[in-house]
């Protein structure tokens, strides 16, 4: 059973080696990519079925107790996760894979792309089970490294240095998070979560609350947490259509992840946080203002990415029960919902050879497909009924009105305020780009760059790969209820580690623990 | 298909004892309380005729309208589901799909609006954005509810005595879902996207923006009646918005001269009526809002039909234009007559009979004595102003003497309109028909039993007054209707909604423009900046927010660690001031070094060989980049470097005193002293460095060493893709000696070629005694590399450098076998658990083997670095070069 949690990290990661050995075989590094990522996805399917009805499941690697060795734990809130993210990771591969079929040939293998994809895959799933500061520190570190070479691999010098804004601010973040480490270490003598959350206890109340504010900067870096966001609008629209799907809809996920377990597991937040409070509402109306003027559709998407990590962050930041269902569900929503918005757009882009939104126009008369394969997932974003995203919204709602705190009204607020600015700009969008008359594609600006454009070829795993995230997302309204009781019951774990750290220390270590 | 919902609607209705509901509960999300409880009652019940009834005319009608040529299959479409989602609205008996419902009204709407062309969607936006506000106000008063009643269910809610209790709670739904209800219901403030969505074609007009949707908000307020009646904030909102609102739709519907906006504005005038009504809360009024209800539906579909038949004929539906033509239509004149004359009031048509009781209801508002006659003033206001342009619709339309002459319609293009409009006669003469729907609906609305008794004669009362001036007073100003039009020409609204909404807009989207033009900036400072600012300012709250520390344990400084803390501060402030980036490299191996010699002072033996061979190997590397880079570094101005040093010296200082009130503050973590007691009893090796890095935290090991790797391929990926720029190259006076390469390399080849052999066997050494003694995988590699870094230089040329080795392969076998090794580990338990064999006296373990791995990735990428930033490579793979034959096609 325990093979269930370390498979997720290990498989990907071994393909990943075995891809890069075997450069010469592109139909072979095809199908071990989409193999391992679909054996994720049962896997993650096993595991939360498990995890749920069963309780968390611990690896204590190598054998050795906690907190001497390293952790990996799935809960529900990670089980659950893992599954989301292994779908789109699956979903993108197979759309990349479509691409790079059309754009050069069957024959063509890659030293980069399949080796590295399948390296931020591993990297995303230890971050999920990961128990221990330090290897989530290591996770992030094999995400990032993967994900700096897929922004920056083929593509133009001017969109390399935009890439390097990206890697820059990526490991100044991880030179905080090491700091961070050093400190909490030098304080506690632990990195083992479930040993942290009982040690932490002892620390004066104002080291306390500078480590939790240290770990919030840290993860707001990674999740584009305004005002630590500036590098995300920067740097996403940058990279191919599915390398932002991946990123936009995993990595500041994983971020707002991070942030959650921390601040849940390790720190005692009895009550809501109005400095969580405040950051989220500012981010879900500065990314929204800042998604309403933008031409370029991949920024503007970028921007509404921003904009909604502050629900998130709203709905953690309640520390009740309702807030953080709602912020599970919006991970949930927003993960599969951002990233078809995004290789829908690749979709679009490819046909109209523009990312301009005022550049192209009659998308939908055109290509009618491409164009419900836009709408399902942005009136979904929008929080429009019966979508995932209202879904989401209504525990959210609900949770910030039953705070009943001046601030908590405000974030409530906020958060409708959002809804609407969402609206209006993917509103914008369909009507200037989607409605009219088709307009000729505009040709290719440079063949070498791989955001290519105007070329008119999709294949069709690519509409394939982008309709199953699609409908991914619409499945979520049918199992609305037993997603949103999931959900509830991880809720309720986080909010009481005690079981965590229970099943990672051992019923004695609790008894000793100064709780 | 709604005709025949319709039937069977009417087939439940007829068996359906008074005063008894009907429900319907299906799960969707039970742990959020939400699920599809539909529950019919008489409210319910009568909304759903309407929807149905009204909504099958003006399908019949569409038929006609939009004729068999073209494809209409979206509209058709779109009407039934806009006719679905309103019927779950009002069905609806569950807070949320009461909400669900709601906004797909309102997206059914803009997609109808926005399907009528290229002008529509200017007006389809607005729409959109007005009543998706009001969406989202009804979302929180959903919300409020939930939270305050505790439950999810509409009737169970209304139920709730929090609404009594709490008089703060009332005020806030009664504020959030008048705000719902008057964006849907085109009432002041929100009324500008009425008369705007005429854009649309007649169809759907009539029903959504006459008879179905605009009275979702009328449904909203008679279901929340029965709670929110009275409240003194509901009241005046709902009176003032709507009496506001009728008057000056109905003078504006006197000014219009294109007959459907004339309709929009009469629409927003009755729909104003409605809300004042509701408003007044007694069940007189609510009855009289009920029986409006009914009879505007009736009476505005067939007008807005009625104009599209005339549109449709004349080609025209502007009275000025009209009157140019002669319109010869006798059924359609008669029939539009009577409806003007039902929405004008005149007896024996239901509109009078509504218009009745409107006055009875006005005339017994509660309040102080002057809020009855205010209120009947601005009531009959709108009722003569109703009558003048009811008028002025009939006469309007059908006023031309000459020009070309204008045919009737067929038979089954006005017989829908025709319907509706005499089924507004046959209640008007005998109103009692009605009796039981009205009843269980205005009970339902009232929250007490109401027995509605419509006669058309009331008797002698004050409303039949008021009906007599009305009637004289509109008589009067139809036959002086050249005169009003004259005095009211100036009139103007006091403001425009449609300026105010789209003012509001370009502000908003400004202001967007400036708040994301904040990112864009490709400099690393600005992006850097933010977190720095944060490191410092938490620092700063934590030192006001401290009272205490714990005792400092020990001593933990020693005379010559401030020695090492000098040296290194000196190497940092040279590299700032560095001018050159070789002399940067340079003193940044300065820190480097003497963070060496603290590990080697701190006992650190291996940490300390690792520090050293990574310097190494990094200046080595670097000086491979240098060549290609400019020799200096940009100069930043003053302005910019001075923040720049303030936040930096912020940042460094709060990491510094971090690091003061954290450190040497407790005994010797627990991990720590089980690395110490029990570490070689748990692993067999007595090197604790080795045994953290190959057992206790192989994971983590095995996650650095995939970086590592990631680096090497990260350098392949750029490189193969794009040129790098080129190696800048010496001004080297041939003659010299130092020009020929091949002798000045003697010496180094000489050394290397002693040194090699031994460097090779002190890597494999080092690599097999790692797990006792200082050494390991990394070190070894470190070592190894460092082999390679000599072969390199030894080279007289880049390209004779033996180091073309499948630097891939090695980092990918490299994971293989340290994620393998961990895999085996299940054979004796689980993950990573080291295997311990004893071949031919020899102990073996499979940490050795992880350490292999970890062994061929770090050479792997040490080859990789000199291979491609050494080497002019050529490009390797085909994925890595330009597309050769990529298909193109532009039509």
């Amino acid at each position: 059973m325990t093979a269930l949690v370390t498979l997720p990290v290990l498989l990907p990661l071994l393909a990943a080696a075995l891809s890069l050995m075997l450069t010469r075989f592109a139909t072979i590094q095809r199908l071990l990519g989409l193999i391992v990522l679909l054996l994720i996805v049962l896997d993650a399917a096993w595991l939360l079925q498990v995890v749920d009805s069963e309780g968390p499941v611990v690896v204590q690697l190598g054998g050795h107790a906690a907190p001497f060795g390293i952790t990996m734990i799935a809960d529900r809130l990670a089980a659950l996760l893992l599954l989301v993210s292994a779908v789109v990771t699956l979903s993108v591969l197979l759309f990349s894979i479509g691409q790079r079929i059309t754009d050069y040939g069957r024959d063509t293998s890659s030293t980069a792309f399949h080796p590295m994809y399948l390296v931020l895959c591993s990297g995303v799933s230890l971050a999920y089970v990961s128990g221990d500061l330090f290897n989530l520190f290591v996770a992030f570190e094999i995400m990032l490294a993967a994900s700096y070479v897929l922004i920056t691999r083929r593509t133009t010098a001017s969109r390399i240095r935009a890439g390097m804004t990206y890697v820059i601010v990526s490991l100044a973040a991880s030179l905080l998070f090491i700091t961070m480490i050093a400190l909490v270490y030098a304080a506690t003598g632990t990195v083992n979560l479930a040993d942290l959350a009982d040690k932490m206890g002892a620390l004066p109340d104002g080291i306390q609350l500078g480590l939790s504010l240290l770990m919030l900067v840290v993860f707001g870096i990674k999740a584009a947490m305004v005002p630590l966001h500036f590098w995300l609008p920067d740097s996403y629209p940058t990279a191919p259509a599915p390398i932002t799907a991946v990123f936009a809809g995993l990595l500041t996920k994983v971020g707002v992840y991070a942030m959650i377990r921390t601040q849940t597991l390790v720190f005692d937040h009895m009550e809501s946080w109005t400095v969580l409070l405040v950051l989220g509402s500012l981010t879900m109306i500065v990314g929204a203002l800042g998604a309403i003027a933008q031409d370029d559709i991949n920024r503007l998407l970028s921007f509404l990415l921003v904009s909604h990590i502050g629900f998130m962050l709203f709905g953690l930041a309640l520390f009740n029960e309702l807030g953080m269902t709602g912020a599970i569900l919006y991970v949930v929503h927003h993960i599969i919902v951002q990233a078809s918005l995004f290789l829908a757009c690749g979709l679009v882009t490819r046909h109209t050879g523009t990312v301009s939104v005022n550049g192209m126009s009659g998308v939908a008369k055109a290509y009618p497909l491409i164009a419900v394969l836009f709408a399902l997932p942005a009136l979904s974003l929008a929080g429009i009924p019966p979508f995932s995203g209202f879904i989401a919204k209504i525990a959210l709602f609900q949770a910030g009105v039953q705070e009943a705190t001046p601030i908590a009204y405000v974030a409530t607020g906020a958060a409708i305020l959002t809804s609407l600015l969402t609206l209006y700009a993917v509103g914008r969008v369909w009507v200037v780009s989607f409605w009219g008359e088709p307009s000729t594609p505009h040709p290719d600006p440079d063949p070498t760059d791989e955001l290519i454009v105007g070329t008119r070829v999709t294949s069709r795993s690519m509409t394939t790969a982008t309709g199953g995230l699609v409908a991914a997302g619409l499945l979520i309204i049918f199992v609305a209820g037993p997603l949103s009781g999931i959900s509830e019951r991880a809720a309720t774990d986080l909010l009481d580690p005690s079981s965590y750290r229970e099943v990672v220390l051992g019923d004695s270590a609790i008894a000793g623990g100064g709780e | 298909m709604p005709l025949l919902l319709a039937a069977v609607l009417l087939g439940v209705a007829v068996g359906f004892a008074p005063g008894t509901t009907a429900e319907q509960y299906l799960p969707w999300m039970p742990t959020l309380d939400v699920g599809f409880a539909l529950r019919l009652d008489g409210l319910s019940l009568l909304f759903s005729l309407l929807v149905l009834v009204i909504g099958a005319g003006v399908l019949a009608y569409s038929a006609r309208y939009l004729g068999t040529s073209g494809n209409h299959g979206s509209f058709y479409l779109l009407m039934t589901a806009f006719a679905a989602a309103m019927l779950l609205l009002v069905l609806a008996d569950n807070l949320v799909v009461l909400f669900v419902a709601w906004e797909a009204t309102t997206l059914c709407s803009f997609f109808l609006i926005a399907r009528s062309g290229p002008k529509a969607r200017e007006p389809a936006i607005r729409t959109l954005l007005v009543t998706a506000a009001g969406g989202l106000s009804l979302l929180a008063a959903l919300a409020v509810i939930v939270v305050g009643t505790g439950t999810t269910g509409l009737s169970e809610a209304l139920a709730s005595p929090i609404w009594q209790e709490s008089a703060g709670f009332s005020i806030a739904v009664a504020a959030l879902l008048a705000g719902a209800a008057f964006t849907k219901s085109a009432q002041f403030p929100f009324q500008s996207w009425l008369p705007d969505s005429m854009v649309a074609i007649t169809p759907v007009s009539a029903y959504l923006h006459a008879a179905a949707m605009v009275k979702a908000g009328i449904y909203l307020l008679l279901r929340f009646s029965p709670v929110l009646a009275g409240e003194t904030v509901w009241m005046v909102l709902l009176i003032s918005a709507g009496l506001t609102t009728a008057l000056f739709g109905a003078i504006a519907a006197l000014r219009r001269t294109d007959l459907k906006e004339l309709l929009a504005y009469s629409t927003m005038s009755q729909l104003g009526l409605l809300v004042a009504m509701i408003g007044i809360g007694t069940p007189a009024a609510l009855t009289t809002a009920v029986v409006h209800t009914v009879a505007h539906a009736l009476f505005k579909s067939a007008l807005f039909m009625l104009i599209g038949v005339i549109d449709k004929r004349a080609g025209t539906r502007d009275i000025r234009e009209l009157a140019g033509l002669r319109l010869r239509m006798p059924v359609t004149a008669t029939v539009l007559g009577l409806a003007a004359a039902s929405m004008a009031g005149i007896p024996l048509l239901l509109g009078f009979v509504s218009k009745e009781l409107m006055f009875a209801a006005f005339l017994e508002t509660p309040g102080p004595g002057w809020v009855p006659v205010l209120v009947t003033a601005l009531g009959a206001a709108t009722a003569v102003l109703t009558f003048a342009y009811s008028g002025r619709i009939v006469l309007g339309a059908f006023s031309g003497r000459n020009g070309n002459t204008v045919r009737e319609a067929s038979a089954p293009f006005y017989s829908v309109p025709a319907l509706g409009a005499i089924a507004g006669l046959a209640p008007g003469i005998a109103p009692f028909v009605l009796d039981g729907l009205v009843s269980d609906a205005a009970s339902a609305t009232a929250g007490e039993a109401v027995q509605a008794e419509l006669v058309l004669w009331h008797g002698l009362n004050p409303a039949l007054a008021i009906s007599a001036v009305v009637l004289s007073v509109g008589t009067m100003l139809v036959l002086a209707r050249r005169r009003v039009d004259t005095v009211l020409a100036p009139v103007r609204f006091p403001f425009s909604g449609l300026a105010i909404v789209d003012a509001l807009r370009s502000v908003v989207v400004r202001f967007g423009a400036t708040v994301g033009e904040l990112a864009g900036s490709r400099a690393p400072r600005y992006h850097l900046a933010v977190p720095m600012i944060c490191v410092s300012a938490i620092a700063l709250i934590a030192v006001f927010t401290v009272d205490s520390l714990p005792p400092i344990v020990g001593s933990p400084a020693e005379p010559l660690d401030w020695t090492l803390v000098a040296l290194v501060l000196v190497g940092v402030v040279a590299a700032v001031r560095a001018q050159t980036r070789i002399a940067a490299i340079v003193v940044i191996g300065v820190v480097g070094f003497a963070m060496t010699l603290w590990y080697f002072v701190l006992g650190a033996a291996d940490v300390a060989l690792t520090q050293l061979l990574v310097e190494i190997l990094t200046v080595c590397v670097m000086v491979l980049l240098l060549r290609r880079l400019p020799a200096r570094f940009g100069k930043q101005p003053l302005r910019n470097r001075i923040p720049a040093g303030i936040i930096a010296i912020g940042a460094g200082l709060a990491t510094a005193a971090g690091v003061w009130a954290l450190t040497g503050r407790r005994e010797m973590s627990e991990a720590a002293s089980f690395f110490v007691r029990e570490g070689e009893t748990a692993t067999g090796g007595s090197n604790i460095v080795n045994t953290i890095l190959v057992d206790f935290r192989a994971m983590d090991t095995l996650g650095e060493l995939t970086v590592l790797g990631v680096a090497g391929i990260a350098v392949a990926a750029l490189l193969h893709s794009r040129h790098p720029t080129a190696v800048r190259s010496a001004h080297l006076d041939r003659g010299t000696p130092l020009a020929d390469a091949r002798a000045n390399s003697v010496f180094v080849r000489t050394t290397t070629r002693l040194l090699g052999p031994v460097i090779v066997a002190l890597s494999l050494l080092l690599l097999l005694r790692g797990h006792y003694e200082p050494g390991g995988g990394f070190i070894a590699a470190l070592i190894g590399g460092a082999g390679f870094t000599l072969l390199y230089l030894a080279a007289p040329t880049d390209s004779a450098a033996r180091v073309r080795w499948p630097y891939l392969t090695l980092i990918g076998a490299g994971i293989v076998i340290s994620a393998g090794t961990g895999y085996l580990g299940y054979l004796e338990g689980s993950f990573l658990t080291p295997l311990h064999v004893e071949i031919l006296g020899i102990k073996l373990t499979s940490a050795l083997l992880f350490d292999i791995g970890v062994y061929s990735s770090v050479i792997g990428i040490v080859l990789a670095a000199f291979n491609l930033l050494g080497r002019r490579h050529r490009i390797l793979h085909d994925d890595d070069q330009p597309p050769a034959s990529k298909e193109v096609s532009y039509r």
